[in-house]
């Protein structure tokens, strides 16, 4: 349903590439959780989805059904309607923008409405609506054209977890009915949850794509060990080279942070590092999971 | 329904709901033609203050005396002597005193006298044109009687000639004088005929705030990229916006000369004359409001925030009435000053509807003014396409 192929794009002549290179393509009923820091690329990427901005090298290919007027929907990050406007103004703002009237018009409101839950609250000015009921809001005008393709921009931000379960399952259900989803998030455990894929995205290039489990399974997690004895230089450069303790990890507290590859058993590291640096008294073991994919990808440093 | 359609129909909506935003277009240039039309009265249309205002002292007493009180407009209040004249004055309870001095009578028959005969004694803070009416009314009524007085010893011998010596009347000596004006539909030029039309401008112009507001708010909001990823044309959103603020435009200039009509005159003002051709007052007034609608487009197009379009729709609409005459009318300025009243679109606004409302023009004999207002309404939407465009 949609393919990118080597897109690229930047804001002036003179900057970085935003989107720099990306290659993704996603079929119908498939989740692709897009993770990355602030300022990754994920806005630029999505606006060159939506057609917001038109890539300067590669291509965005959009196949039926999603390719017609109304086929994908942005969902922005923003309560992107009119706070003055009732709900169900809104949406038939958004209908009748997408040429939709009549019967059509207002079949396709009564089941965005559906979807989301807001039959209740149909008549409500926006601007009274809880977080919660505007995030569902946001997403409900996206339905309202039917789309094939949804491209959501954080939807769950500043919700309670009721609404957020809400919305995961909304997604869920979405999906279950054949649409492809791009669901960008910092959410680690929502797109754990939800996504088929997880592509993590950094400084405008796309540096993991896959099944979340193939992307554990090939990870390597961190293991912290903490020594009886501090290790000087020597022992240090040692212990990097036979063990894989990461360049400049000892903290104030004394943690020695070592790569656990996924060919190496923990039980193994143990051993070699007491061997050369004696007595151990603590171990930290990062679990592999999405989040510490995520920081081992991007590292740690702090961004926007 | 159309792209075009909905939007219409949803900021229709909106604005219905924004009391406020509705209150201050409706509201601030009414009261501003209220308070303008009635301070602006005697700027205008000089006339004698009223009774409160001035006081008279008759030091001769005699028949040609109480004459010219009585051919003064309106019964004025006697004063005991010179000095209650000048107390009041300085009390601040009168702004002129007239002083007709002992002699008077026998000085208006005296064709050699040069000495004044009677004097207006006046508060120095005193408008000069209403002084000058009222000097003007009194010297009036004097020559009058004056006149009458010196040919007074020649009306036996004249009649027995058969000759019919004039006999003025001083309180109608002003009927030698007619004034008219050129172009004109009728009516003279008086406060309200140009605080209406000034402020109804103004007003029009002000739709910069709410508009510029909505449509950053928008941008800020993530509409504007929704409705964009959904291929709704630019153009079609910024024509979206032009139709409802056309109409509350339109409302505006129908309030404001409900105002002006019956309001004013209720509170001591002109009523303002309407008999001006309805085809030529609707295409000035349409002039306006697209002059404005895009003026604030464009203003929305630069700014990235309320404040910013706040402040510079603001400013700009206050200079533009400076320069223009709404704030202070091009007939006080000086001529310098009113060449530049040429270079502002509100002073383009404010003269097209001074042809119709004033000068008498018709649809067909407008001006240049309202293609002057719709070649910078269309420079205006150009531009905030060609920057919206150009800023995604």
């Amino acid at each position: 349903m949609l393919r990118l192929n080597d897109v690229r794009y930047r804001y002036r002549a003179d900057a970085p590439w935003a989107v720099d290179g990306v290659s993704l393509a996603l079929g119908r009923g498939e989740v692709l959780g897009l993770l990355g820091p602030n300022g990754a690329g994920k806005s630029t990427l999505m606006a060159l989805v939506a057609g917001l901005r038109r890539p300067q090298a590669g291509a965005v290919e959009l196949a039926e059904p999603a390719a017609v007027r109304g086929g994908f929907a942005l969902v922005p990050q923003e309560y992107a309607f009119y706070p003055m406007l009732t709900c169900r103004e809104n949406l038939e703002f958004f209908a009748g923008v997408l040429g939709l009237d009549g019967e059509r018009a207002r079949a396709r409101i009564a089941a965005a409405l559906a979807a989301v839950g807001l039959d209740a609250v149909a008549e409500r000015r926006a601007a009274e609506c809880s977080g919660g009921l505007k995030r569902r809001l946001n997403l409900a005008i996206g339905l309202v054209g039917d789309p094939q393709l949804l491209l959501l921009d954080e939807p769950t931000v500043g919700v309670d977890p009721q609404s957020r379960a809400f919305l995961l399952e909304t997604v869920r259900r979405l999906r279950a009915e054949g649409r492809a989803i791009i669901y960008a998030s910092h959410y680690m455990e929502e797109v754990q949850a939800i996504g088929d894929r997880v592509a993590v995205i950094d400084h405008g290039r796309v540096l993991t794509c896959g099944p979340l489990a193939d992307l554990l399974a090939g990870a390597t997690a961190n293991v912290e060990v903490r020594v009886a004895r501090a290790p000087d230089a020597a022992l240090r450069a040692r212990l990097a080279a036979e063990c894989g303790l990461a360049a400049g990890s000892i903290g104030d507290d004394g943690w020695l942070e070592f790569a656990l590859p996924a060919e190496r058993l923990l039980e193994e590291l143990l051993r070699d590092v007491r061997a050369l640096a004696g007595p151990i008294v603590a171990v930290r073991h990062g679990c592999r999971d999405l989040e510490e994919l995520f920081l081992q990808l991007t590292h740690h440093s702090l961004r926007d | 329904m159309t792209p075009l359609l909905a939007t219409i129909r949803k900021e229709l909506r909106a604005l219905a709901r924004d009391v406020h935003g509705l209150l201050v277009l409706f509201a601030m240039p009414a009261v501003f033609i209220l308070v303008m039309s009635l301070a602006l009265r005697d700027t205008f249309q000089p006339r004698i203050a009223d009774k409160a205002h001035w006081l008279v002292w008759d030091g001769d007493g005699t028949p040609a005396a109480a004459a010219l009180r009585a051919a003064l407009p309106g019964g004025r209040p006697t004063a005991a002597d010179r000095a209650a004249v000048e107390a009041a004055l300085t009390r601040g309870e009168i702004q002129i005193g007239l002083l007709i001095e002992a002699g008077y009578e026998e000085a208006l028959a005296d064709a050699a006298t040069k000495r004044p005969l009677v004097t207006v004694l006046a508060e120095p803070g005193l408008p000069p044109a209403v002084l000058a009416a009222f000097q003007g009314d009194v010297l009036r009524a004097v020559a009058a009687q004056r006149v009458n007085a010196l040919v007074e010893p020649f009306r036996d011998t004249a009649r027995i000639s058969g000759v019919q010596l004039p006999d003025m009347d001083p309180a109608a000596a002003g009927a030698l004088l007619e004034t008219r004006f050129h172009r004109a539909s009728g009516v003279a030029l008086t406060s309200v005929q140009q605080s209406v039309p000034a402020w109804l401008v103004f007003a029009m112009f002000f739709v910069v705030i709410p508009l510029s507001n909505v449509f950053i708010a928008e941008r800020q909001q993530g509409t504007w990229q929704r409705l964009r990823s959904l291929r709704v044309p630019v153009t079609t959103l910024l024509a979206g916006k032009v139709v409802p603020f056309y109409l509350v435009n339109l409302g505006q200039t129908a309030v404001m000369l409900l105002v002006g009509r019956y309001l004013v005159p209720r509170l001591g003002g002109d009523a303002l004359g309407l008999e001006v051709d309805w085809l030529a007052l609707l295409a000035m007034a349409s002039a306006v409001s697209l002059a404005g609608i895009g003026f604030a487009l464009a203003v929305a197009a630069v700014a990235r925030t309320t404040e910013q379009a706040t402040t510079i729709g603001g400013v700009t609409n206050i200079l533009f009435g400076a320069l223009g005459g709404v704030m202070v009318p091009k007939i006080v300025m000086p001529f310098a000053m009113q060449q530049v009243a040429a270079f502002s679109p509100m002073g383009w606004g404010l003269e097209g509807f001074l042809d119709v409302f004033v000068r008498g023009a018709r649809f067909a004999t407008l001006g240049a003014e309202p293609w002057l207002l719709l070649g910078f309404a269309a420079a205006c939407l150009s531009f905030a396409a060609w920057r919206l465009r150009a800023a995604e």
